[in-house]
């Protein structure tokens, strides 16, 4: 019952415990230099070769589904930006925690005085990741520049709150994945599947059509992810697709919470 | 009559092979790897070819045919990931006190759990070759053969320089960020994002070994390689694996003599 109370302890120091954390976890992460230095590189090579993807594609023709080269530059920027935030701070967790369940480690973090999920979902900070982060910012950046598009300061509070949603969404649908396995013992390749549905958020949401179209904004809200933040930033679009992601992101939420109850009862950590 | 030292390596495969396939709905998940992401490619490139009709040589048609078959192609690579854990960890002791090669230990290992793989990826074909059966180009069986038989031998090549990065465990902390930049690298230089023809200065693409990795067998599975030039491209392959396995050799040896694994399990 102790534990339960502190478990719903304040938000405040729950993000304090959170930032307390990441910072031990950098810190141990910065020891290994030269795996910092490959990153850096993987981060600029991935970032160049979707720039080579899109630069091979508008030589042949002057947009893709209205979107200019500049603002398909943003987009793309918005999705490496995404998935590097996201691998950095929970994408392993996210996954993790089937392996928890599988291996009957799970009361090692049930008895903690700190809410469960949140706790898996941070568990494995990736740093290696982080670095990737900052040629897709200067993708962003260049892809507003060539775009011609007037940058205009009033959307960047909308568009980092729709990529927030977006985050979240997408940690969500991984999270109720690994729940999957309170059922089916095994379940790490389900995870290819975010991972191959992901593909579809690369591209301007324009170009999806019919059954895939209506599929990837509602049950599999992928394509979504990006395109929602981008079209907000470019001023493409209005602020009303955030209250959109915000009936998915509680959707999401509340069917994690009720597979994550079901899936307590009938957890037994038999190995430990 | 299979000689011994294979049976051992085949004895390994088969093992590994069953271990893949205890979880069947795990297992059967592996077919999204190949369907969704050609259906997100479909849609790219539809809205790109209804503005142009031929792109860099290749039609629609030749397009879709081209990103199915190199995803079935880059799928069918084995992975060489465990050696780098395997030797931070200390448990390289275990591998060394058995009467088996530890490359060849891995090798028949990767190949075990990437059969399954092979499996999947070309059921998930077939269902897109269904899909999709208006536009994509169907080879001739001999193409079709050919381009297997590049394949496999490319994945060999693919293993063993993926192998020599991890081996890297030996000399420094962490090998991971040299092996993931690799695994990067060849999926650009494979021919996997885009096609190698189409790039700038691809004369420099098309002369390194990573090109047999997807896009060469690709190429001929579409037919757009003369059949008189095979055989000197297989050479080339053939000695690239060569030079890559001799690499494995030089930095194992080297690495074997640095490493220690006090109080490992």
């Amino acid at each position: 019952m102790k534990i339960e109370k502190l478990k719903s302890a304040n938000i405040a120091h729950i993000f304090k415990t959170l930032l307390k954390y990441i910072s031990i976890k950098l810190q141990s992460h910065l020891a290994f230099r030269t795996d910092a230095l490959f990153n850096l590189l993987r981060g600029f090579l991935e970032t160049g070769f979707t720039f080579i993807f899109f630069e091979i594609i508008y030589r042949n023709v002057n947009s893709i589904a209205g979107w200019s080269k500049g603002e398909v530059f943003v987009l793309s920027g918005m999705v490496l930006l995404l998935q590097n935030i996201y691998a950095t701070f929970t994408g392993t967790g996210a996954v993790m925690l089937s392996f928890i369940i599988r291996y009957g480690r799970l009361e090692k973090y049930l008895l903690r005085p700190f809410p469960t999920p949140l706790l898996i979902a941070f568990r494995n900070l990736n740093f290696h990741e982080i670095y990737r982060i900052f040629p897709n910012l200067f993708l962003i950046i260049y892809g507003f520049k060539i775009s011609g598009v007037k940058f205009n300061p009033l959307f960047i509070i909308p568009a980092i709150l729709s990529f927030m949603l977006s985050y979240l969404i997408y940690l969500l649908m991984n999270f109720i994945l690994s729940e999957l396995a309170f059922w089916f013992t095994e379940v790490n390749n389900l995870f290819w599947i975010t991972y191959d549905f992901y593909e579809f958020a690369k591209y301007p949401e324009k170009i999806y059509k019919g059954i895939f179209r209506k599929i990837f904004i509602t049950i599999l809200p992928f394509i979504l992810l990006a395109n929602y933040p981008t079209m907000i930033l470019l001023g493409k679009t209005n602020f009303n697709f955030i209250i959109y992601q915000f009936i998915l992101f509680t959707f999401f939420f509340l069917f994690s919470n009720i597979l994550w109850k079901k899936g307590i009862k009938r957890y037994e950590g038999t190995t430990v | 009559m299979i000689s011994n030292p294979l049976k051992k390596y085949l004895a390994l495969l088969r093992l590994y092979i069953q271990n893949s396939m205890m979880y069947k709905l795990n297992t059967f998940m592996l077919l999204t790897i190949t369907i969704v992401p050609p259906v997100a490619y479909y849609f790219l490139w539809k809205t790109v070819y209804m503005q142009k009709g031929i792109i860099g040589g290749y039609t629609f048609s030749q397009i879709i045919t081209y990103y199915i078959m190199s995803i079935i192609f880059h799928e069918m690579q084995p992975s060489a990931w465990h050696i780098g854990t395997i030797i931070k960890d200390g448990r390289l002791s275990l591998y060394l006190s058995r009467p088996i090669s530890v490359f060849g230990s891995f090798l028949s290992g990767a190949y075990g759990y990437v059969l399954l793989w092979w499996f999947f990826s070309f059921c998930g074909g077939a269902i897109l070759f269904l899909i999709f059966r208006k536009f994509i180009i169907l080879p001739s069986p001999l193409n079709f053969f050919y381009s297997l038989i590049f394949a496999i031998l490319a994945g060999i090549l693919n293993f063993a320089i993926e192998f020599t990065c991890l081996l890297f465990a030996f000399f420094i902390e962490n090998p991971f960020g040299i092996a993931r930049l690799y695994r990067y690298i060849i999926y650009f230089l494979g021919g996997s994002i885009i096609p190698l023809d189409l790039l700038p200065f691809k004369k420099i693409f098309l002369n390194l070994p990573f090109k047999y990795l997807s896009f060469f067998p690709t190429q001929i599975f579409l037919g757009r390689v003369p059949h008189e030039k095979l055989f000197t491209e297989l050479l080339y392959l053939f000695l690239w694996t060569v030079i890559g396995v001799l690499l494995v050799k030089v930095i194992y040896e080297l690495g074997r003599r640095l490493y220690t694994a006090p109080g490992a399990t």
